[in-house]
């Protein structure tokens, strides 16, 4: 008897968890709908590069130059968007949110808002570049597989440094930092996006898939544990 | 709750703002926290929310002399208003109100008995941002004194009222204070006239 009401316990738990995390997502989206401080930003940048690329490498742009182009946006749209996503939870409504909600929720929710963020900005960098330059992915279920897991482990990795940066005022701290694990998760995407074009073996493919969603746990349980230190004054 | 200090110190660079605070707040009782601009009251007050580490020193969180180590059940039994706080000012009053009570209750059954307590009815449409110093802080304060939590921590809080404001003050904290560990910054005497006990931080430079 004592196992089933622990088990339910840990049930009511983890729903009120999933409760609080959906109120702070809404609350992201809400917030973003009305300033729309990233996406305007991004919009421009987006278009603006796309053709200016177009006007200077028409007629040049290789399936290895489309890939790197699509990644040099996501990565630069991902640091604008995410990078002062604390600043003002962080500073202003500190002491507020403290006293309403448990770290945990807040970096979960946060980390779930910019996957979505990202993954929609990774789209419309897509849509626009496949506008611009007519270019094929040959595989475009992995593609879009890479660009949803790559959006995550993006979003894992500045969600966790924007809170440190937005703690500390060290805005350097985000380059430093980020280095370790940025340059792997770069190398794993661009290993994915060239498979989904000269798809060879499916092994291949499941060993890169794997080693992706290991690196996108390891940032994720990384950040469970050393949010609640970061959230403290 | 009980919250106990033991040796709290706490420094910025090199300029030491108290030093060796050693109190007992015991539940139930009211408190206020006196000392001129700088003195360190509201970094005292942040050090008691246990929102900021202090430099060194212990505190401690009891219920009935049980020791509460839980970090997320401490922030949830303590309640916080102070002009240097900031809502989330993107909402309109209402928003505010139906995301503060998805999280936390309030000892108001509905909106409408919190509009009647805060007296803001009439700006339910209006973005928090949009509202003067003093509504936001009257808004700060309902939240506050209507939350369910045995600990109420108050910083300066009639800052930007006016008299017909104070009066209302005076109207909570008669009517919410009961049962619950009260604890005042505050320079104003008026504001803690309510308060037998207090500490004075120049006491401890």
């Amino acid at each position: 008897m004592q196992i089933v009401s622990k088990i339910t316990y840990f049930c009511n738990y983890t729903i009120f968890v999933l409760k609080n995390i959906f109120q702070l997502v809404k609350r992201e989206i809400k917030l973003e709908w009305r300033q729309k401080t990233a996406l305007g930003s991004i919009f421009i940048y987006v278009i603006g590069t796309c053709f200016l690329i177009y006007l200077t490498l028409q007629g040049l742009i290789t399936i290895p130059v489309w890939i790197a182009l699509f990644w040099v946006l996501a990565l630069f749209t991902t640091v604008n968007a995410v990078s002062k996503s604390f600043v003002k939870d962080a500073n202003e409504q500190f002491y507020y949110l403290r006293f309403l909600v448990s770290p945990v929720e807040i970096i979960l929710s946060k980390i779930i808002y910019n996957a979505l963020l990202i993954t929609l900005l990774a789209l419309v960098i897509y849509a626009f570049m496949f506008l611009f330059f007519n270019e094929k992915i040959e595989n475009d279920g992995l593609f879009l597989c890479t660009i949803i897991l790559g959006s995550v482990g993006f979003s894992n990795l500045f969600t966790l440094l924007s809170s440190i940066t937005a703690r500390t005022q060290n805005f350097v701290l985000l380059a430093i930092l980020g280095f370790p694990i940025i340059l792997p998760l770069l190398l794993l995407i661009v290993k994915m996006s060239a498979l989904s074009n000269f798809a060879i073996q499916q092994k291949d493919i499941y060993m890169h898939l794997g080693a992706i969603s290991l690196l996108n746990l390891i940032t994720i349980i990384l950040s469970i544990v050393l949010f609640p230190y970061i959230w403290k004054d | 709750m009980q919250i106990q200090l033991q040796n709290i110190s706490k420094r910025y660079g090199f300029e030491w703002i108290f030093k060796n605070v050693t109190f007992d707040f015991e539940a139930k009782n009211k408190y206020a926290i006196v000392g001129p601009n700088g003195s360190g009251k509201s970094t005292l007050l942040k050090i008691i929310s246990n929102g900021l580490v202090p430099t060194s020193g212990n505190i401690s969180y009891s219920v009935e002399n049980k020791i509460i180590k839980d970090e997320h059940k401490i922030a949830q039994e303590i309640a916080y208003a102070a002009p240097y706080i900031s809502l989330t000012e993107d909402y309109t009053l209402q928003e505010l109100y139906e995301f503060h009570t998805s999280f936390k209750k309030l000892k108001v059954e509905n909106i409408d008995a919190f509009y009647e307590v805060s007296q803001l009815g009439k700006h339910k449409h209006k973005y928090v941002k949009n509202f003067s110093s003093g509504m936001k802080q009257r808004l700060k304060l309902s939240l506050a004194f209507l939350s369910e939590t045995k600990v109420l921590l108050l910083d300066e809080p009639t800052s930007n009222f006016d008299t017909k404001a104070i009066d209302w003050y005076f109207g909570l904290i008669e009517k919410y204070t009961q049962d619950r560990l009260l604890i005042i910054g505050s320079n104003q005497a008026y504001e803690y006239d309510c308060c037998p006990t207090k500490l004075d931080v120049m006491g401890y430079k």
